[in-house]
């Protein structure tokens, strides 16, 4: 490994020694029928955690090489490939455990050298950390840091072919849709990579699809825009144990690794408890996607788009209390609590618009207004009861109980909504870019009640949603030395939850190749909400058992299933951190 | 799912053999090169073929455009007299299609104030000169930095007069090629005939994957780095109130050039020429400017050097913005030549002109000779309005 490290850092090296002699950072390519241009970057990400430097949460070295093809005007050829090693996954000295997202995964499952499903054993092992491990198969593949590998190499490959009333775009690309910044509302053509959460540029944050893209043009004002996804793609999740994981994801890495019902540590056997430990894996009945935008003008100063989208719910992990074979029972079912990632079909229904005020009421100039709605017909939440007794509700179900039995799937409209603003203004003998925006977004129909007993809806991070939430964007930009040096800080506040984060950087342009960011992200909220975990406590898995299988004595003392709901942002306070982007493009 | 991966992996390839064919019948595309006569004007007219990869984006699709090789030297270009340019400065301006504000009227006898300055300074930076059509090219900024560092953006351009056609005066797009993390970056201008309106900007950021619409409050902003403002590239005159001040000859090595910045050629192409001063106040409070002043060939209208003071009285940048009359064919043409903006306060300098190797990778000027005879120029080829519309700026990069 370390053999196949030092090769890929040489080969970097030398890459860059050898296009850093002008003549072979060439764009064109001559003698090729048509125009062939080939360029790309070699970049490197480095995350440093602030409380504890000594955690390095990225180094994330990806190397970009494009080539966009023309041999006649009507034609295009596109392809970028984009390998990347992230070494911070490979460190064993890297993380420490207490920030991890779950406190203590085992590093041969997230690293990525991750391995392929192998079974360790009926008995289980002990995990570096001192949790119990099952088994070592990795999660599903959107947990899968070879997943990941093997999918972003190949980053776009697409051919285009325009005439003056169509636009036809076929392969492995980008769609971008909507007017807004930082949140997506209709911009979810294309799945999202959270392996580093919301840090991430637009561009890098999007997974780009297998799709065939046709616009036609009426004119130039008015198009229409059709979309087919032969097969939906789920987002990227960071991997259970890695800094950016969603609770959720470490809950079900917790459930699928260890056994979290403590059956077998409470005598039970392994069977039972892999049956009620499971998680299913499952492709959506119906793959496709498809999308239709009519974009439009209203003179010169307003656009406005009009959406449709048929797509899955790319946040794909569900929860389900099934009939099963009980093999520790015998013959007879039961209902066991499980995980399946078989995503729902979704529609989503929106619009956008844009308008520029040279004045309002003579008190303001040159204002550009932004504007999105986007409404989520029937969307799946989890839905969790209140004020649940863990002590002594929680067990096996053929005692008519349920482990994880506060949660329930439920289905709910939900809309969402986005309006910004942007301006410049002289200040300093600078000129400032600023943009604000409020998110609004409402959970229609919130369920007070469920089967009797109050509740309310956490999303897929298992976070608390509440039915009325708004989110407040600011950002603003400004540049010295006639951009050579650049200043951005964007501010992100949930002021329903009162978390949010705030990511400040400088960049500077060392050459016409080089490139420099260093900055700082840093998140607050509560981290640590009250609501106990399922799967955690001092519970034991069904009344009257003498402490016979009982989930773990105090969840803060113990160094596995720590898992609790923060909100949002504010589960993400432990990775305050300072950052660096160096790059060089060719 | 496998099957629908190779029904579009089919689709790829079966295209990508299609336009291997169609690529392999290129179109032999033509420019005309200038014969001169031994009275140093175009005698003749001389076919030659050129690389496909030598014609711009939109107007290689564009099979009947035909290019226009540049003067072998060029003090050919820059002999074009006021008449010859049909322009005159002691009539009224009266051919440009722009809508000025109630109280801004030009002047409808004797000679040009002022406004018209401006406006025709406006209207020949816009290529609203009849009869031409469109223009495609490139041009490169050097920003020099005061140790002497330079940084190279080089861009495609786009402009097309539309003469009132629509509500608009003409629209502009530039579309960054160089350096390599500002490639796709475009930037799209419609310039509307009422001035009280502002001009439509839309911003294209590769980065975003979109096209985003940005208020003509940037036009104070820095264009690409440059020590230019966007306003200087595209002047909104209805936020200006212009005034002649007074009367000059220019002279390279006496105040206000006092032998600034800029290439001996056009500074003796500046030398003693009589110029008309005019004060520009921006009506916009909140602009970071004090005042514009700017010197104009009395005769010709030729804008020939400006000096920019901030809100306290102090000079605190020169432009010296060349449009020169280069192309052979319909030397009325403004062509850009290269400009010089010096900020004084920083010490930084652009320096703005046509690129000596084109984006192919040719050869195509020699600055140190003045020779411009293996340069073409695309006037009035007629390509697609797509080109100066947000459809290109999706389209015409990834």
């Amino acid at each position: 490994m370390m053999r196949k490290k030092g090769l890929i850092i040489l080969f970097s090296f030398a890459l860059v020694l050898m296009l850093s002699i002008p003549g072979w950072a060439a764009y064109q390519v001559p003698g090729v029928c048509g125009s062939l241009e080939i360029g790309g970057y070699i970049r490197n990400q480095t995350d440093i955690r602030a409380a504890s430097p000594q955690d390095i949460m990225r180094c994330d070295t990806s190397a970009a090489i494009r080539f966009d093809y023309k041999p006649t005007p009507v034609f295009q050829f596109y392809l970028e490939l984009r390998p990347f090693v992230d070494a911070a996954f490979d460190m064993t000295g890297g993380l420490r455990d207490e920030n991890r997202g779950v406190m203590g995964i085992d590093h041969e499952d997230y690293a990525w050298r991750a391995k392929a499903p192998s079974n360790i054993g009926s008995a289980g092992t002990q995990t570096e950390v001192g949790g119990w491990v099952r088994q070592h198969d990795v999660l599903s593949t959107n947990m899968n840091t070879s997943y990941w590998l093997k999918t972003t190499f190949l980053r776009e490959a697409w051919m285009q072919f325009m005439s003056k009333k169509w636009r036809v775009r076929a392969g492995k690309q980008i769609v971008t849709w909507g007017e807004t910044d930082g949140l997506k509302l209709l911009d979810i053509i294309n799945a999202t990579d959270y392996r580093h959460f919301i840090i991430d540029d637009m561009e890098d944050s999007k997974i780009p699809e297998w799709m065939m893209n046709i616009t036609y043009y009426f004119n130039q004002d008015f198009n229409l825009q059709f979309l087919w996804i032969p097969k939906y793609v789920e987002n990227f999740q960071a991997p259970a144990g890695s800094a950016w994981a969603f609770n959720g994801v470490n809950l079900i890495y917790l459930y699928d690794h260890f056994d979290a019902l403590n059956i077998v540590s409470g005598g039970g056997p392994l069977p039972a408890a892999r049956e009620a430990c499971h998680i299913d894996y499952g492709d959506p009945s119906n793959e496709n996607e498809f999308g239709v935008r009519f974009k439009g003008a209203i003179g010169t100063s307003t656009d406005f788009t009009l959406n449709y989208f048929y797509t899955h719910q790319k946040n794909n992990v569900m929860i389900r209390n099934q009939w099963r074979y009980d093999p520790w029972l015998g013959p007879g079912g039961t209902d066991v609590f499980q995980f399946y990632t078989k995503p729902a079909t979704q529609r989503i229904y929106g619009g956008s618009f844009n308008h520029v005020f040279d004045n309002i009421l003579g008190l303001m100039n040159d204002l550009v207004m932004r504007a999105e709605v986007a409404y989520y017909y029937q969307t799946e939440f989890f839905g969790t009861y209140n004020n649940f007794d863990y002590t002594t509700e929680i067990g096996p179900a053929y005692v008519g109980l349920s482990p994880g039995g506060d949660l329930f799937i439920t289905k709910r409209d939900l809309l969402r909504t986005c309006i910004g603003f942007d301006k410049n203004v002289y200040w300093l003998g600078l000129n400032w870019l600023m943009s604000a925006q409020m998110f609004y977004e409402r959970i229609l129909g919130y369920p007070d009640s469920h089967k009797g007993r109050d509740c309310y809806i956490s999303n897929v991070g298992l976070t608390e949603a509440k039915q009325d939430e708004f989110t407040w964007t600011f950002y603003v930009n400004t540049d010295i030395m006639n951009e050579r040096v650049k200043f951005d800080n964007l501010f992100v506040w949930n002021s329903t939850k009162q978390d949010g984060w705030n990511r400040f950087k400088v960049g500077f342009d060392i050459s016409d190749h080089w490139s420099l960011w260093v900055g700082n992200n840093f998140f607050w909220g509560e981290d640590r909400a009250t609501e106990i975990n399922p799967f955690v406590g001092n519970a034991p898995w069904w009344p009257g058992s003498g402490g016979f299988a009982r989930g773990p004595a105090n969840p803060d003392t113990v160094s596995i299933g720590n898992i609790r709901r923060g909100d949002a942002l504010g589960e993400f306070s432990r990775n305050t951190s300072f950052f660096m982007d160096l790059k060089y493009l060719f | 799912m496998v099957r629908k991966k190779y029904l579009l992996a089919l689709i790829l390839v079966v295209s990508f053999t299609v336009s291997a064919f169609l690529a392999s019948d290129v179109f032999a595309w033509k420019a005309i090169r200038p014969v001169m006569g031994p009275d140093g004007k175009v005698a003749s007219w001389k076919d030659e073929q050129i690389p496909d990869d030598r014609v711009p984006i939109g107007v290689n699709e564009v099979k009947s455009a035909v290019g226009v090789f540049g003067y072998p030297e060029e003090k050919f270009g820059l002999n074009v007299t006021p008449a010859m340019a049909n322009v005159d400065t002691t009539k009224p301006l009266t051919y440009l299609s722009v809508k000025v504000t109630p109280g801004d009227e030009l002047p409808t006898s004797g000679p040009w104030n002022g406004r018209c300055y401006m406006q025709f300074q406006t209207s020949f930076l816009g290529m609203e000169i009849q009869p031409q059509k469109d223009y495609a090219g490139d041009f490169q900024f050097d920003l020099i930095d005061k140790e002497g560092r330079i940084r190279t953006r080089k861009v495609y351009q786009f402009r097309k007069g539309f003469y009132g056609e629509g509500g608009l005066r003409y629209r502009n797009m530039v579309y960054f090629y160089e350096p390599p993390d500002l490639r796709g970056m475009s930037i799209l201008v419609w310039k509307p005939v009422d001035e009280q309106k502002a001009d439509d900007n839309w911003i294209y950021l590769p980065a975003l994957r979109r096209v985003r619409r940005i208020a003509m409050s940037q036009k104070m902003d820095a264009f690409g780095g440059t020590d230019m403002t966007n306003d200087q590239i595209d002047r909104a005159t209805g936020m200006w109130d212009a005034n002649i001040v007074g009367e000059t000859t220019l002279y390279v090595d006496k105040p206000p050039i006092n032998n600034c910045f800029g290439s001996e050629p056009h500074r003796a192409h500046i030398d003693g020429k009589h110029c008309v001063i005019v004060e520009m106040i921006p009506r916009n409070k909140d602009w970071p400017v004090g005042k514009n002043i700017i010197y104009y060939n009395k005769a010709g209208g030729e804008w020939y050097y400006e000096e920019t003071y901030d809100k306290g009285g102090k000079l605190v940048k020169i432009l010296l913005p060349f449009m020169a009359h280069m192309y052979p064919k319909q030397p009325i043409y403004w062509t850009y030549g290269d400009w010089y903006a010096h900020d004084l306060r920083t010490d930084h300098k652009t320096m703005m002109y046509l690129p000596e190797i084109d984006k192919a990778g040719y050869k195509v000027l020699d600055y140190k000779k003045r020779d411009w005879s293996n340069y073409v120029f695309w006037y009035d080829v007629g390509y697609s309005d797509d080109y100066v519309s947000q459809k290109f700026m999706m389209t015409g990069t990834r």
